[in-house]
Order: structure tokens, then C-alpha cells, then sequence
């Protein structure tokens, strides 16, 4: 017994050497989730999206060791205040070159342009939103009676996040988009368990402030965090490095993650062919 | 008695024989005589052209003159029985052989072949061959495919006067039917064509997670892993023969039959290969 636990270091040893970009095991790191955290409290680099609001960089984390089995994903986050702060959904439906297709939907004003929700196949075998869509007050998708998630939206220009459990009335808003699930809920991670692999992630969420709060965790290979780690994310506190998220909701994932700061030229998430539903922009007002 | 009989007699003369070959003697020389002086004065040496002549077209020496003059460049090609090789089939490789400019000289045939996929039955793996002087089978070389994977098949035709050779590469399929990729499940068989190459691509996908492998008839073989969403399908291509990575990126186009996977591949910062993929629901 005594040798094997003597062997243990030179076979940990030769399995790392065998692999040298050792994957993530969801079920090691679902119980590690203090990697999220520890990442988070590294120094972030700050880049400035919007040369004239310097006091809202967005914040990148990336784990700088190559050897660890989390290099290369990156957790972002940007605060938007309310009051200068205003939301907008275009109805895109277009195939082509992702990347090509945000660039094309941006307007002077916007400082994010970001995926909205899910989609799936029409009867016509062509893509179609899922869940409520509704651009500059046309709804362009119905509102889906899901048990779980929530909507992004704006009334009275005031953007924000709502759960579906309080969404009372489609009056009066003037953009909306319908997703799920909520990744935090009053302050609390919404997410106990989540069976699936890691993908690209985003969301929009929003502090007590009443803030907005643009989020997202991106790897390469498009294999970011589960929800569990994206919500863990959302969740610490602004004195730990993170957004402290008080409503965040998940919007589409995988390949569909994407973020675009026109002003910084900055792409994040699959640039790639692809089909872009609909688009959230956040603009200055 | 007989010697008695003789003894009465006249010998022959012994230049009867000899008096004919006179006669022919001065026959010829007569002949000789009539004709011109011109061409009295060439008469020898094309008469010893043309016995040099004869004697090279019999000779083995004819052959390997034609041989520098006009070289031996045949064409061979491998022709499958079936364009469709599952597990356990017998199929049949016909060795096709086209001279040009000149016939083929008799050779030696030498079968090399994917041991791992296939298993050759017949007629052996060295065959003599009596050459060729037209569009030829110069054999017919049966297998067995053992089990699935990429199979190749080469031939080398040595003769005394070249080396000409011939490969064939194509996929052992499986014979049982697998689950078709569906818009919702890319699992499945896909028919791949990657830089103009062919192949298959076989898919595991979970709940959008990508994995698998694929294949293709140059030999290259490897893995696949990425990520999909409902149009886009995300993965790096490892080849575990050209110890290559390609990072592809497609989009799903749903046909009324089929599904379609059509994008390109990178490797590092060279220029795209085109891949494309299909499936019948």
C-alpha cells in the first residue's frame, strides 16, 4: 500500500504528460467550484469599451497558467448605469458570418451588441425564436409559458431583468426578450445542478443599484462553464472581483454566446457561420 | 557381286556435282555480269544490311533498342467489383493495365494492402505477368474487408524496363444500419468531403457537445470535439496521421432529405480547406 501511495505523484506525473492540455472534468470541478472564485480574485484586465465612460471598463479574467485545466476560459462582465443606460432588440434573422452580422446590426450609439435567446426549427424546417421577442414594442415571437427563466426587458426606458414567476402583463413594454433559466434569483445562484457540459456562456443581469450588468464566459472551443459556474460567477461580490449579479438571466449558449463592443472592436464568443436570431444592444442614452 | 558389277563401269566423274555449282557459278556471275556498274558497286553492302537486319529483328537486342527509343509508360489502374466495401465482404480488385507508345514486357506484380481492414484471399501477393499489348486485366486480386476503418490497396508492377505502381483507398463500412443525424441529434453517420477528399464522419452529440471521429479514403483518420448550437456546429478536427489540427466551423442547412454541415477548416493561420458533410434524415 505504501508503494502504490509512493507511485501516486509519477502516475499523476505521466497522465499530465500524456495530456498536455489536460480537460476539465464537470463532475471534479462541479465539487472545485472555488476555481470560479479564486479566478475571479485574480487582477482583471480592464478594457475601455467607451472612451467617454472610463469609470465602466469591462472586466476580463482569464487564468494566466498554461498548464491549468481552466486556461483559456475567460469570465467577463461590464456595468452599464440605469440612468444613461437604454435597451434595444433588433429582429436579425440572418445566416452567415456571425462576427459580420453584429458588426452589421450595430448603431453609433451602442456600447454592447449581444445574442438574445434561443431558437429552433419552424415548420418550413427554417430557424425561429423561442419565447417572447419584442423589438422597438413589435412582437415578433410569442411568449412562451415556461416554468423557469425570465425576460429582459424595457418599459418606460428603463431597462432591467425580471423572473418569469413575477411577469405579470405584456403591456407597455417596448423590447423584451424571453429566456432562461435565471441564473440568479434575489441575490441567490438559481442553478443546483446542471447535468450538461461546459458551453459559451451570457447573460443579462442587473445589481441593486437597478444597474445593468453584461456578462459572459467564453472559451475557444466554445467549452466555457456550466451554468452552476456561470451563476457562481454572477454571484461574488464587487469587493471579490465579481458583478454581485442581484437578477441575472442565461441567454442563449454555445455557439450562440457572442458579445460585441463596437466602440473597442472587440469580438467575444464563435465568430463563425451561424445564425443570429435576434440582437440585445445597450447604448448610452 | 556388287563390286564385280561396278568394276565394269565408268566412275562417275567427280565433278558432276561440281559442274552444277559451276554452272550456278557462272549463272550468277552471269547475272552478275549484266547488271550495271552502279549498282554492281552497292549490291554487297545491302545485301550484308540486310542480313544484319534480319538477324537484329530476331535478336534480343531489337527489344531493348525499342525500349530507348520509345519508353514503356503504361498506365494501371485499380478497379473495384462493388463501390460499396461493408465488414466481411468479398470484393474484387481487377488490376487494369493500358500500354503506351509500347507494349509491356513481362513483370512482376506486388500486392501491399491495409492488413488491419482487409485480408487479401487471392491470388497472392507476388503474381508473374505475361505483359501486355492492349487494355489488359493483368489480375484480379480478391479480399476480404475485415472490419471497418480506412482500407488502401497499392500495386507495383516491376519489368526489366520500369517500376509502375497504383493505390486505391476507400472506406470498410460497417454493415449494420446506424442511426440517422437528425436536426435535433447530429449523432450519427455523415458523409464527409474535406479538402476535396471523401470520407465519413461519425458524430456523438450530447445535448450539444460534440465528439467523435472520422475518416477519410487518403488514410488519415482522427477525432473530432467541439460544441454545436442549432445552426452552428463548432469543432477541432485532431488527425492522428498528420498530427494536424483543424479548428472547422459550419452551418447546418436543412434540406427536405438531408442534412448539410458546410463550412471550412483552419489549421493555425493557413488558408480554409472546405468541409462539408451530409446525412439523410
Amino acid at each position: 500500500m505504501h508503494r502504490f501511495l509512493l507511485l501516486l505523484p509519477i502516475i499523476f506525473a505521466a497522465a499530465g504528460a500524456q495530456d498536455q492540455a489536460p480537460r476539465r472534468n464537470p463532475a471534479v470541478f462541479l465539487s472545485q467550484a472555488n476555481w470560479v472564485r479564486q479566478l475571479a480574485a485574480i487582477k482583471p484586465a480592464k478594457i475601455i469599451i467607451d472612451p467617454r465612460q472610463t469609470e465602466s471598463p469591462l472586466f476580463v479574467y482569464e487564468d494566466p497558467d498554461p498548464q491549468s485545466p481552466t486556461h483559456g476560459i475567460k469570465f467577463c462582465w461590464l456595468r452599464l448605469p440605469k440612468s444613461s443606460t437604454a435597451l434595444a432588440v433588433t429582429d436579425v434573422s440572418r445566416s452567415g458570418v456571425s462576427n459580420e452580422i453584429y458588426e452589421s446590426v450595430t448603431t453609433s450609439s451602442d456600447a454592447v451588441v449581444m445574442n438574445g435567446g434561443f431558437y429552433g426549427f419552424g415548420n418550413k424546417n427554417d430557424f425561429v425564436p423561442v419565447g417572447l421577442v419584442i423589438a422597438s414594442g413589435r412582437r415578433t415571437s410569442e411568449f412562451k409559458n415556461w416554468s423557469l427563466g425570465g425576460l429582459v426587458l424595457q418599459i418606460h426606458g428603463a431597462p432591467t431583468v425580471v423572473p418569469v414567476s413575477q411577469f405579470r402583463s405584456l403591456s407597455g413594454i417596448e423590447q423584451a426578450i424571453q429566456s432562461k433559466p435565471m441564473l440568479i434569483e434575489d441575490s441567490k445562484i438559481g442553478i443546483k445542478s446542471d447535468p450538461h457540459p461546459p458551453f459559451n456562456r451570457s447573460a443579462v443581469a442587473v445589481d441593486w443599484n437597478g444597474d445593468v450588468i453584461v456578462a459572459g464566459a467564453f472559451a475557444e472551443n466554445g467549452e466555457a462553464v456550466t451554468l452552476i459556474e456561470f451563476s457562481q460567477f454572477l454571484a461574488i461580490p464587487r469587493s471579490k472581483g465579481g458583478p454581485e449579479a442581484a437578477y441575472a438571466l442565461n441567454l442563449d449558449g454555445g455557439p450562440d454566446a457572442h458579445m460585441y463592443f463596437p466602440k473597442a472592436k472587440l469580438h467575444l464568443g464563435y465568430g463563425g457561420q451561424n445564425y443570429v436570431p435576434n440582437a440585445i444592444h445597450f447604448s448610452g442614452k | 557381286m556388287s563390286e564385280d558389277t561396278n568394276q565394269g563401269q565408268q566412275p562417275m566423274p567427280a565433278t558432276v556435282p561440281g559442274s552444277q555449282k559451276d554452272g550456278r557459278r557462272w549463272s550468277l556471275s552471269k547475272v552478275y555480269s549484266l547488271l550495271p556498274e552502279w549498282l554492281r558497286s552497292h549490291l554487297a553492302p545491302t545485301f550484308g544490311s540486310l542480313i544484319a537486319l534480319v538477324g537484329f529483328w530476331f535478336s534480343p537486342i531489337k527489344d531493348i533498342v525499342f525500349h530507348k527509343i520509345w519508353h514503356e509508360s503504361p498506365t494501371i489502374v485499380l478497379q473495384p467489383s462493388t463501390d460499396k466495401v461493408c465488414e466481411g465482404d468479398d470484393f474484387v480488385i481487377s488490376v487494369v493495365v493500358t500500354p503506351h507508345e509500347i507494349d509491356l514486357s513481362p513483370g512482376t506484380l506486388f500486392v501491399e494492402y491495409s492488413p488491419d481492414t482487409l485480408q487479401l484471399r487471392g491470388p497472392g501477393k507476388v503474381i508473374s505477368t505475361t505483359g501486355a499489348k492492349e487494355v489488359t486485366i493483368e489480375s484480379e486480386l480478391t479480399f476480404r474487408a475485415l472490419k471497418h476503418g480506412p482500407a488502401n490497396t497499392h500495386v507495383e508492377l516491376k519489368t526489366k524496363y520500369g517500376s509502375y505502381e497504383a493505390s486505391r483507398q476507400f472506406i470498410v463500412t460497417t454493415r449494420d444500419t446506424e442511426a440517422h443525424p437528425s436536426k435535433l441529434n447530429f449523432s450519427g453517420k455523415w458523409n464527409l468531403r474535406f479538402d476535396q477528399v471523401y470520407g465519413e464522419l461519425h458524430v456523438i452529440d450530447d445535448e450539444g457537445a460534440i465528439s467523435g471521429s472520422y475518416e477519410l479514403e487518403s488514410g488519415d483518420v482522427g477525432s473530432i470535439h467541439g460544441v454545436r448550437g442549432p445552426a452552428a456546429f463548432q469543432v477541432s478536427m485532431d488527425s492522428s496521421k498528420k498530427h494536424q489540427k483543424y479548428s472547422v466551423e459550419c452551418i447546418l442547412n436543412l434540406q427536405d432529405e438531408f442534412l448539410e454541415l458546410k463550412g471550412n477548416a483552419k489549421a493555425g493561420s493557413s488558408s480554409p480547406i472546405s468541409f462539408y458533410a451530409t446525412s439523410k434524415t
